[in-house]
């Protein structure tokens, strides 16, 4: 059996928001204020060779203007939503629950990501990230109806927000660069602001249960699993369903807000590498089995300059290396010595992020994103050696 | 020929303050704006099946109030703002060569799901009359209270219960016109008030709506139906009944308009 579902807008129309060559965008190229490169993409584009008007076979003879009857319904409670998000939402950001709009990119350094927003981005505030520019959040839409089990839909209830920030994707969180946020555009309660965290924790650790069909466009209540209610849609499952697609296109818009928040978070790594050899000089002076060692030379590896950093020797067991890559992607290894076997886990608050073994006499390498409190803990079998890595 | 340079100080006014335009602000701006393009007749609307004064309406809510991110505090003139619309129109006859009706499989689930009224509009109300006549409640009474509920409902319930929640129907094809004229995708916001909860299935929650929402008071004042697990049977055949007669509603606010 089929099931017909309509939503709006189409898919085709969101492509084109985000991604298409809007009137500003030509204008832009038309005032030279964009790159050679998208510049020579927008006039490659249909849109630019239809922007000079086309007054040859227009209807007839303007008719003389009528006056406009009274906005309807839907248009002026989506205004009234609009105004009274503005009006109750004076606060400066940072703060948990804000909605911020993003209409720029901005990055630690000028020109670093060549990309024009066409339509405003919008990110829910959560908690702190790494530096004081960084803010965790998660991508909002407006398009409710392509809600999945795992986009939390606002309600009137939940208080005046921006209508263009109807729902929460908690399966596309974002780092926010700060100095992108161009206005607090609504702000969600504390208690709101957990369900989305709760929900955002079931989205990390379950799925949606295979007893509810796909059903798009339609959205309706629920509780997590710590009881909370929570308005969302309902799970994705066959190829066919929209929203995948939808998704889709939001996981490539979202790169606008995550790309700067990288690049900022590999300035601010690269300001602060010195301080981990620091640290993990003070740590290693408490320990009894741990010992600095000069790194080996490896002329061939194509590593960049560590000699500022020593290697980490666990009596007996294994030497670690701890390689800041330009990349913002932290590698250590691990080289089993002799007869051990290592286990290795590169530990975020308690969470295992990458796990790999070390076999006797051979290097496990092991890579993350950049983030802050990680340790890397080491285990023979016998004993563990836990290495706080990033405070 | 209209005279549009007496309307582009205002224009540009509003038009670079969009982002932060007080309620009557956004009405004076809706009023210019039909004023520039209603009298505004581009040969792309030759092509287009509605009348225009809903292109107008829609280029205002796509265009104008949608912010566009890289016009952001930059003015428009009127001679521009045409054009814009004309371009918006020639997006829409884009749309209508991609436009699809959209299918989903959905695998004999729709027993599931959030309210179980999938075959509500299959003609096949046999059971829903059994119940409700078991129960001593007469077709013809629900039937009339369903109908007044509806009337009594804002303008967006009807055609939103219709598309979102008893789908499954060819006929419910040309509401799209329906629910674009109406918005109807604007309003998930109230889902929660109007009271549908996703449950695997209808007889293990009792009710797929909460008590306390305006379904919820439908059932249980307008049908006097408590919602109780006990009766979750009884309540699934109101809902039938409820979701056949927005079907016929939407068709008869389809044909109105």
């Amino acid at each position: 059996m089929k099931t017909h579902f309509y939503l709006s807008p189409s898919i085709e129309a969101i492509e084109q928001r985000l991604f298409g060559v809007s009137d500003s965008l030509i204008e832009m190229v038309e005032r030279g204020e964009v790159s050679n490169q998208i510049a020579t993409a927008v006039r490659n584009a249909p849109e630019w060779q239809h922007r000079q008007p086309a007054n040859q076979g227009d209807l007839s003879d303007e008719l003389a203007p009528t006056e406009a009857p009274a906005m309807p319904s839907h248009l002026a409670d989506l205004v009234r939503r609009r105004v009274a998000a503005q009006q109750a939402t004076p606060t400066q950001p940072p703060q948990a629950g804000q909605i911020i709009q993003v209409t720029k990119i901005a990055t630690p350094r000028k020109g670093q990501l060549d990309w024009v927003l066409q339509a405003p981005l919008h990110v829910l505030l959560d908690a702190p990230a790494e530096t004081p520019e960084l803010w965790h959040g998660w991508l909002m839409s407006s398009e409710a109806s392509y809600a999945s089990w795992w986009d939390l839909v606002l309600q009137e209830e939940d208080g005046d927000v921006e209508p263009e920030a109807a729902m929460v994707q908690v399966w596309n969180p974002v780092r926010l660069y700060l100095p992108m946020a161009s206005r607090v555009v609504g702000r969600i309660s504390m208690a709101r602001l957990q369900a989305v965290r709760a929900l955002a924790g079931e989205f990390a650790t379950a799925e949606a249960p295979d007893t509810i069909p796909a059903w798009p466009g339609k959205v309706a209540s629920r509780t997590t699993l710590d009881a909370l209610e929570v308005t969302t849609g309902s799970p994705l499952r066959s190829d066919s369903d929209p929203r995948w697609r939808y998704q889709h296109l939001y996981a490539y818009a979202s790169k606008a807000i995550t790309e700067p928040a990288r690049l900022a978070l590999l300035e601010s790594a690269a300001v602060t590498t010195p301080s981990i050899g620091e640290r993990l000089r003070t740590w290693v002076a408490q320990q009894t089995t741990v010992l600095l060692a000069p790194r080996l030379a490896q002329p061939m590896s194509g590593a960049p300059d560590l000699s500022s950093m020593p290697d980490l020797v666990w009596e007996g067991r294994a030497r670690v290396r701890v390689i800041d890559l330009s990349d913002g992607v932290t590698t250590v290894t691990v080289t089993a010595l002799a007869a051990s076997t290592i286990v290795c886990r590169v530990k975020q608050g308690g969470v295992v992020l990458v796990k790999t073994t070390a076999l006797p006499s051979e290097e496990a390498r092991l890579s993350w994103d950049q983030a802050s409190d990680i340790e890397l803990v080491l285990d023979d079998g016998v004993q563990q050696l836990a290495i706080p890595l990033v405070g | 020929m209209v005279d549009l340079i007496r309307y582009d100080a205002e224009l540009t006014d509003l038009w670079q303050r969009r982002s932060d335009l007080d309620e009557s602000e956004w009405h004076k701006l809706y009023a210019l704006v039909w004023k520039i393009l209603i009298s505004f007749r581009p040969s792309e609307l030759a092509g287009l099946p509605d009348e225009r004064e809903e292109y107008v309406q829609a280029f205002f809510e796509r265009k104008v109030f949608r912010l566009d991110a890289a016009a952001d505090g930059r003015g428009v003139h009127s001679t521009a703002l045409r054009e814009y619309y004309r371009r918006f129109l020639r997006d829409r006859l884009d749309e209508i060569k991609h436009e699809r009706t959209m299918f989903i499989a959905s695998d004999g689930e729709e027993e599931g799901g959030c309210c179980g009224m999938a075959d509500a509009a299959d003609g096949g109300a046999d059971t829903p009359l059994h119940e409700l006549a078991d129960a001593g409640l007469a077709l013809a009474d629900v039937v009339a209270r369903t109908d007044a509920w509806l009337a009594r409902m804002e303008a967006w319930v009807t055609p939103y219960l219709a598309l979102h929640y008893c789908a499954d129907v060819e006929t419910s094809e040309p509401l799209v016109h329906l629910a674009q004229r109406l918005g109807v995708a604007s309003y998930h916001h109230k889902a929660k008030k109007l009271g549908f909860v996703w449950s695997p299935k209808q007889a293990d929650s009792g009710a797929s709506f909460g008590r306390d929402t305006l379904l919820g008071r439908f059932v249980e004042k307008d049908l006097g139906i408590p919602v109780t697990a006990k009766n979750s049977s009884l309540v699934l055949s109101a809902f039938k009944i409820l979701c056949h007669q927005a079907l016929l509603r939407s068709d008869q606010m389809e044909l109105a308009l």
